[in-house]
């Protein structure tokens, strides 16, 4: 098998020894350039560069000089990474300049060093072909993410892991991608999670929430052409993914449209731990919940029935542990 | 509409002919093209792919076909398949089947049988070995490439 084999490697072409090299971290990638003539450039176009699983330690002076050598016109992905604690924002930001230039599609970020993130601040960002983006271990401003959001068309995913700084919750809102479908939550480690949403959205991770604001307006959003069935088996399995949460607040139209459809229905709700049950009601749904439930006799005055409705939820948790507050809605 | 029409046969290299379904074979964007055309029949010749290569090119297409669309639980049996599909492969067949996925168009499978070359090479010797390269250079342009590349030979 010798010869014909050795003929068969130098005959793949580049691209398919590209390909191959695309799966291992780019120290590898560059060692391969002794291997033989065929060899000895190929790694320079492989479109993938990634510096996080490179088993040698990563300085910027090292991801300076390879990314001097890298001749591809174009770069699927780059995983940036060093072992260095301090990172000057200037290095990163030319990195990430390079990969723009050569329209990268995925970009994943990890630095530890507290000026690495700088250079999203005063920065113009354009990154016209990222679809993906990965920022890990950083530290953001609110305004680095409507930045990212705003500069970023095209951009299907964005995953923030061990970050700091962030005050305001994320706020998706402004992000020019049309389809906002496919919206997955993946926050493992998020206490307290506050969800305002107009799009459909599915919870993968929030174990270790205990407390959970649910805020869903997409009934009446005429956008999508979802059905009351489809909202309600969203909101069953988000309610199914809160194991932890004690402190529950939920919006008013996921309780009365979707809940009273879902129990209508006669479909089976998740055992939830929740031991406040926080319920935003307006004046028109608790009228709708009296004439249901406590066969209460309605005052002439608004405010005032209010404030006497108000007083009436043990009524509706006498069989359970659960406190319900009943909030006015304004 | 007809049996046949929702068929469609393949003819290797070797002209060996594989009668398969119409779904199975449009996964291979060269052979989707080809359809579009119209100008071939039902049968399709493919010239750079013998019958034994097609034949196993034609089983990972018949899985994917099958599942697609599916939930969690089987694109976790369709990974593992994937794994047992190239666990086995020897170097030759391995190589010919990333020609076939490069000349068919089939971005998952040349995804994945790259992969497996990958996975059988994470050292340079392991790229001697398994590639069969042998090295032409003298060891003075070794050591002045390995130079020129300093950081990722040493730390």
């Amino acid at each position: 098998m010798g010869s014909s084999s050795i003929d068969f490697i130098n005959y793949m072409p580049d691209e398919i020894l590209h390909h191959i090299l695309s799966f291992h971290p780019i120290d590898l990638a560059i060692r391969t350039s002794v291997l033989s003539r065929r060899w000895r450039h190929v790694w320079c176009k492989t479109p993938c560069i990634d510096f996080a699983n490179v088993f040698l330690t990563v300085t910027a002076r090292k991801i300076n000089q390879t990314l001097s050598s890298y001749r591809a016109p174009k770069i699927m992905s780059v995983n940036l990474h060093t072992t260095e604690y301090y990172v000057c924002a200037s290095d990163i930001e030319s990195w990430v300049e390079i990969a723009m230039f050569r329209n990268v599609e995925k970009l994943s970020m990890t630095f530890r060093g507290p000026h690495a993130y700088r250079f999203l601040d005063g920065f113009y960002l354009s990154w016209k072909s990222l679809r993906k983006l990965t920022l890990s271990s950083c530290y953001l401003h609110d305004e680095s993410i409507a930045k990212i959001l705003s500069g970023c068309p095209i951009l299907e995913t964005l995953r923030l892991l061990w970050f700091r700084g962030l005050l305001e919750p994320l706020d998706l809102s402004r992000s020019p991608t049309e389809d906002r479908r496919l919206i997955e939550i993946v926050a493992p480690h998020i206490h307290n999670l506050i969800l305002s949403t107009k799009a459909p959205c599915t919870l993968v991770d929030v174990s270790s929430s205990s407390k959970a604001n649910f805020d869903i307006d997409i009934i009446n959003d005429h956008d999508f052409s979802l059905n009351a069935a489809f909202i309600q088996i969203m909101v069953l399995k988000m309610l199914a993914k809160l194991q932890n949460v004690e402190r529950l607040t939920l919006g008013r139209r996921i309780f009365l449209q979707i809940l009273s459809l879902a129990e209508l229905c006669e479909v089976l709700f998740p055992t939830l731990k929740v031991q406040t049950l926080i319920v935003e009601l307006s004046l028109f749904d608790l009228l709708f919940l009296v004439y249901q439930g406590l066969q209460y006799i309605i005052p002439s005055d608004d405010a005032n029935m209010f404030e006497e409705l108000l007083q009436k939820p043990p009524t509706l948790s006498n069989n359970n542990n659960v406190s319900i507050v009943l909030k006015r809605y304004n | 509409m007809s049996k046949s029409e929702k068929k469609i046969v393949l003819k290797s290299l070797d002209n060996e002919a594989f009668e398969v379904e119409k779904a199975v074979a449009l996964q291979s964007q060269t052979i989707w093209v080809m359809c579009e055309d119209k100008c071939v029949g039902n049968e399709i010749p493919l010239e750079n792919v013998t019958g034994q290569i097609l034949a196993k090119v034609i089983d990972y297409c018949k899985k994917h076909a099958v599942v697609d669309g599916d939930g969690d639980e089987s694109s976790e049996e369709l990974k593992n398949w994937d794994t047992e599909f190239t666990k086995n492969m020897d170097q030759s067949t391995l190589f010919n089947m990333i020609l076939a996925a490069n000349y068919l168009n089939i971005k998952s499978l040349l995804n994945l049988t790259c992969q497996a070359v990958a996975d059988k090479t994470k050292t340079i010797d392991e790229f001697h070995t398994f590639l069969n390269i042998e090295n032409n250079f003298t060891p003075e342009e070794e050591a002045q490439i390995c130079q020129e590349n300093l950081w990722a030979f040493d730390d």
